[in-house]
């Protein structure tokens, strides 16, 4: 059983309830130079101030449901050694961001497989790098060449030719 | 006449060799991901779809309808051997299923699961014939003023069907309109809410949004799980998952119950497969001559609700199609398919596209008819797959979703628009909403937006017309009973685990 630390108190749902009402100000301070009505028909910031007065109902009934309801389980949140492994999931993500149109897809695929299944999985370097590079000839036979979708190339340009 | 004679037409085009080929990729997706814990039908349409677009929309729909039923079937293969649910719908299954295989009769349960789902899935399919040309034919009755309240009434039941909370259900829809917003205004054409991005102006895509909030966030939160998951041994040969006459006759009933429970309560929006396997439980076990049995081993405990999880399918399919409303996460990206290929989901698509509507239930009967062969001949090939490719699923996963999604408009904004919603996905479960909500606000906002504008343009600017119109009116004092009817109930019962 994954041991997971219970929090005391009710500190998520307080940051929660303060994002939402960020959001909430957001909508009325980003849409302000919106008209609300033109001409007796609804305008464009109509809908953002009825969803602003909407969850802001809502928000405060959430705040209600976390401190006084009896039913209201705590949230049992993962300690940051369990979230190593989602964070490094994440961070292969971005790697593919910055790399996607910088070296090309069949690279990118390449160094993002290798870091997933090296540093993530913890498997050893000749699998990483031989299905990385299985991986990487695969999608990118299967997307460029069956379905035909335009890949970025990068500095490999010549795989453009086959 | 008329339905027998579209039905024929339907399977015309059904049976084309493309046709079949994709539907029988449909459903073998659909097997292998409901068998895999980690992701669900809807993330692997969402993953998928982009995929389609070469297909045309009758390609695209049934291969997308066949992940959506097949998962039904796959999850049971998890419950049962590992009793670790593939899908949220098999949860139940794993309560007799997996006693089941522990008195070495994993075969049995697997095979009633197989023909149950069979029976379940077929026998809606009927209800999907009867009940959407119908549904259709209505809704053709209905003005902005009534599409905005049965769109509140959607949204509304899918918030009191999903998740442990109305309240954090209703947050989670506002969050889904709010990113609705994000754009050209559809009737002024100002931008709203882009922050002087132009990658913005076209709003937010759905795709990326349902791709990284259902595909990548489940794979995220599965990375939490570092145990091994133990597979009970067991013989699954042909002859071992064939039920007995006996297990058939315990299992008939149950069936036809489960049937009717799925496809009825699948119609509503957020009730789907999960709710309705569970209320098939709760049934089966009250009219059981032997309810000490359930939790021990029961037959009826997995034929009942393997069959409901599947009759809902059918179910679900009906507001999806004839009233352009979908009543989970998948068929809302089934949804979005349609409109991708520029067609309008509701009363008009029984009439300007038969061919897609009648192809696709054709499609779902040969597709249940592959489905039940699959896994009842080649469960022990699906189990070694599972085992063979699960080291490499988390990754897979992510490059089929940023490959997917950037094939879509080739923006790598897109891929960041994913990813970032990947980490809202993730961080919406550990805060305990529900993810359904927000991906159904995406979808259904701007035609929300636009129903209600123009209600009010009709009315000169007085919402009063959504009380004034007697069916808008229906719809929203049901849309109270939906959200208020929930509490009142759980006030006097503790809810059931």
């Amino acid at each position: 059983m994954i041991q997971q630390r219970r929090i005391e108190g009710t500190f998520p749902q307080l940051v929660t309830g303060l994002l939402i009402w960020a959001i909430i100000a957001g909508l009325v301070w980003f849409t302000r130079g919106l008209p609300y009505m033109e001409e007796g028909a609804p305008g464009p910031r109509f809908m953002p101030i009825v969803l602003a007065l909407f969850l802001s109902v809502l928000n405060v009934l959430y705040w209600l449901e976390t401190f006084f309801s009896r039913s209201e389980k705590k949230l049992s949140m993962p300690r940051l050694s369990q979230l190593i492994r989602p964070a490094g999931f994440f961070l292969v993500g971005l790697l593919m961001i910055f790399l996607w149109e910088r070296l090309g897809v069949v690279a990118t695929v390449l160094i993002a497989s290798f870091f997933e299944l090296k540093l993530i999985e913890g498997y050893s370097w000749t699998r990483s790098v031989l299905a990385g590079l299985l991986l990487s000839i695969s999608t990118w036979l299967l997307f460029q060449v069956v379905l035909g979708i335009p890949l970025p190339t990068g500095p490999f340009e010549w795989l453009s030719f086959i | 006449m008329e339905t027998i004679h579209l039905l024929l037409q339907g399977f015309a085009v059904a049976l084309t060799p493309e046709n079949l080929f994709l539907c029988a990729i449909g459903v073998i997706t659909g097997t292998v991901v409901g068998a895999l814990p980690g992701i669900g039908s809807a993330g692997a349409c969402a993953i998928l779809l982009p995929a389609t677009f070469k297909l045309g929309p009758v390609g695209s729909l049934i291969m997308l309808a066949g992940i959506f039923y097949g998962t039904q079937y796959g999850g049971t293969i998890t419950s049962v051997l590992m009793k670790v649910p593939g899908e949220s719908a098999s949860v139940v299954t794993m309560f007799d299923g997996n006693p089941l295989a522990r008195q070495g009769r994993a075969g049995v349960a697997l095979g009633l699961a197989a023909i149950g789902s069979f029976a379940g899935g077929t026998l809606s399919i009927i209800g999907l014939m009867l009940f959407g040309p119908m549904l259709a034919n209505l809704a053709l009755e209905l003005g902005p003023a009534e599409y905005f309240s049965l769109m509140v009434l959607s949204l509304s039941l899918v918030c009191a069907f999903t998740g442990k909370s109305i309240i954090r259900g209703l947050i989670a829809t506002c969050f889904g309109l709010i990113l609705a917003l994000v754009g050209q205004d559809t009737m002024t054409g100002q931008p709203r809410l882009t922050f002087g991005l132009q990658q913005l102006l076209d709003g937010i895509e759905f795709l990326p949004v349902a791709v990284g909030m259902f595909g990548l966030s489940e794979t995220i939160e599965s990375f939490e799980q570092k145990e091994p998951m133990e597979m009970i041994k067991a013989d699954l040969g042909f002859f071992k998952v064939l039920p007995s006459l006996r297990d058939l006759k315990e299992s008939f009933f149950p069936m036809i119950r489960g049937t009717l429970i799925g496809f009825f309560i699948g119609i509503f929006p957020g009730a789907g497969p999960t709710i309705s396997s569970f209320i098939s439980y709760g049934v089966e076990q009250r009219v059981s001559r032997n309810p000490e049995q359930f939790g021990k081993g029961a037959v009826a405990g997995v034929a009942g609700p393997e069959t409901a999880n599947n009759a809902a399918t059918g179910g679900a399919m009906v507001p999806m199609l004839s009233l352009g409303l979908p009543s989970s996460p998948s068929t809302a990206i089934m949804l979005a398919a349609l409109i991708m290929f520029g067609l309008k989901p509701g009363p008009s698509l029984f009439r300007e596209a038969p061919q897609l509507v009648w192809g696709l239930i054709g499609s779902m009967y040969i597709g249940n008819v592959m489905l039940v062969i699959i896994n009842i001949a080649c469960i022990p090939l699906i189990v070694l797959f599972m085992d063979r490719i699960k080291a490499y699923l988390p990754l897979a996963i992510l490059l089929l979703s940023a490959f997917g999604v950037f094939s879509y408009r080739n923006s790598v904004f897109d891929i960041g628009i994913m990813l970032l919603f990947a980490g809202v996905g993730y961080g919406l479960r550990k805060i305990d909403f529900p993810p359904a909500p927000v991906i159904l606000g995406v979808l259904l906002g701007g035609a929300a937006e636009s129903s209600l504008r123009q209600a009010m343009v009709l009315s000169d600017g007085n919402p009063a017309i959504l009380l004034t119109r007697p069916i808008s009116a229906i719809f929203l004092c049901l849309t109270l009973i939906a959200l208020f009817f929930p509490m009142f109930v759980l006030r006097k019962r503790p809810k059931a685990e």
